[in-house]
């Protein structure tokens, strides 16, 4: 990768449970379409997640999924998604995955099926290295699955966390501000043990920028605005001087409505 | 506005949402007939409401999409005009409310389903998911109002359908999104 350049996009999902008819389709396939045809090109983009409003023992799971793919298709870079909670039961507070109290969920195994497995993805968090041609920067994603969470994941993310990089983005879908919500809360503590540059979550369906916790939360993919702003993505770009050009655009007009600079430490800029 | 650009702005953003689903009634005024039992309870998960309902979305004063996003949803059964009212909202607030009139009845139901005037027999249940009333310290997702009002006080079909919401969300800045129009009873 000649140099870092990303796109963040979050939260996907129909108003209602099971209501594939209102599955924002069209608002999505623009974001996709406008990312890819962002010059410079955008190499990859990570999610923050939920991709999808479906019952556990329903049968929209694919359904969903599938309009959210047809969407993505549009865009041919990579993408990386993180988990969000209605990739598990939908419950803010609920937590999946073997051994876990809501189990392996049909919606937690299909989005597993669907996003993940095929860019090599075997566990609901991970994390992805970039590193410059001549190793002069690198840049690590740590993706949390906040609704998956369990002893593994912790000791997991302690441990990446402390590998060293330039940069350290840590995805999640739930903010700091649902965080004492989920499962997860214990998360806090580790991220705040280790250099951080941005943490990218989604889950309330906006955009919003708070330096102080060096949080942006991007959850205007489609879900139904809950304030002011528009649906659009965030573009992250690397500056010659090694900052970080943060900025939120609108789908329809790619107008920016929000830039920011930081620095390799999450300091502003 | 005269009653065809009612119905017009009605088709258009019926239009303007759902041209890429798959679901009947979308370019219709048609308020189709609940075929399983939908109780006023706040919770609008009956397959009813997101498989058989008539729904639009409201719009700001811009034409576009109303930002916070809101939504109305319409089913009628023997007796009664059901309504669900969808409101995304940051940060719920006991007084946040929609303005609702369907024919002659004209009503304001708030974030706790609290009815303004209290209409003889019309029913209202307020539903938050993931939201908790009157805390701005966390972020809400949403807040949904079941209407049930009794097809007796609405009058003959066609009905004209008023719908309309103002929040303000945590920038502290008044928004406001409306629908309009008439719709037929299946």
């Amino acid at each position: 990768m000649s140099d870092l350049r990303f796109a963040v996009v979050g939260d996907t999902r129909p108003p209602n449970i099971d209501d594939i008819s209102g599955y924002p389709t069209s608002i999505i396939t623009k974001i996709w379409q406008d990312i890819d045809t962002e010059s410079p090109a955008v190499p990859f983009v990570v999610s923050t997640g939920d991709y999808m409003f479906a019952s556990t023992n329903g049968t929209q799971q694919l359904s969903q999924l599938n309009l959210y793919m047809g969407a993505r298709s549009n865009y041919h870079g990579t993408q990386y998604p993180a988990m969000g909670n209605h990739e598990c039961t939908g419950a803010t507070a609920s937590n999946c995955g073997a051994g876990a109290a809501d189990g392996i969920t049909k919606n937690m195994a299909d989005w597993m099926t669907m996003m993940l497995q095929p860019i090599g993805i075997s566990k609901p968090y991970y994390t992805e290295t970039f590193t410059a041609p001549d190793n002069s920067w690198s840049a690590k994603f740590v993706f949390v699955a906040c609704n998956a969470w369990n002893t593994t994941q912790s000791a997991w993310l302690t441990s990446a966390l402390s590998v060293p990089t330039t940069y350290t983005f840590v995805v999640r879908h739930e903010g700091d501000s649902a965080l004492s919500q989920t499962p997860c809360s214990a998360s806090s503590s580790i991220i705040a043990a280790h250099p951080l540059t941005l943490k990218i979550v989604g889950h309330t369906h906006t955009y919003a920028h708070y330096a102080s916790s060096k949080e942006i939360v991007v959850g205007n993919g489609g879900a139904p605005l809950t304030s002011g702003n528009n649906y659009g993505y965030v573009l992250v770009t690397r500056q010659a001087n090694g900052n970080l050009l943060v900025q939120e655009k609108d789908y329809q007009t790619g107008a920016v409505l929000d830039t920011f600079q930081i620095t390799p430490t999450g300091a502003g800029a | 506005m005269r009653v065809r650009e009612l119905i017009a702005v009605a088709a258009l953003v019926a239009c303007s949402k759902h041209h890429d689903a798959p679901v009947k009634h979308l370019e219709s005024d048609v308020v189709p007939r609940a075929q399983a039992a939908v109780t006023i309870d706040g919770n609008w998960e009956e397959p009813e409401w997101s498989h058989r309902a008539w729904r639009a979305q409201f719009t700001g004063s811009d034409g576009q999409l109303a930002r916070p996003s809101s939504e109305i949803r319409v089913l009628h059964d023997d007796h009664d005009l059901l309504v669900a009212l969808y409101a995304a909202d940051e940060n719920i607030e006991t007084r946040d409310a929609f303005d609702f009139a369907a024919g002659p009845v004209s009503l304001r139901v708030d974030a706790t389903g609290k009815l303004t005037p209290a209409v003889p027999g019309v029913r209202a249940k307020a539903g938050l998911d993931e939201g908790t009333l009157d805390d701005a310290r966390d972020d809400d997702e949403e807040w949904v109002i079941e209407l049930a009002i009794p097809l007796a006080q609405i009058g003959p079909s066609p009905v004209a359908i008023q719908a309309a919401r103002c929040d303000v969300p945590k920038d502290n800045v008044q928004r406001c999104g409306q629908w309009s129009g008439r719709v037929r009873l299946e």
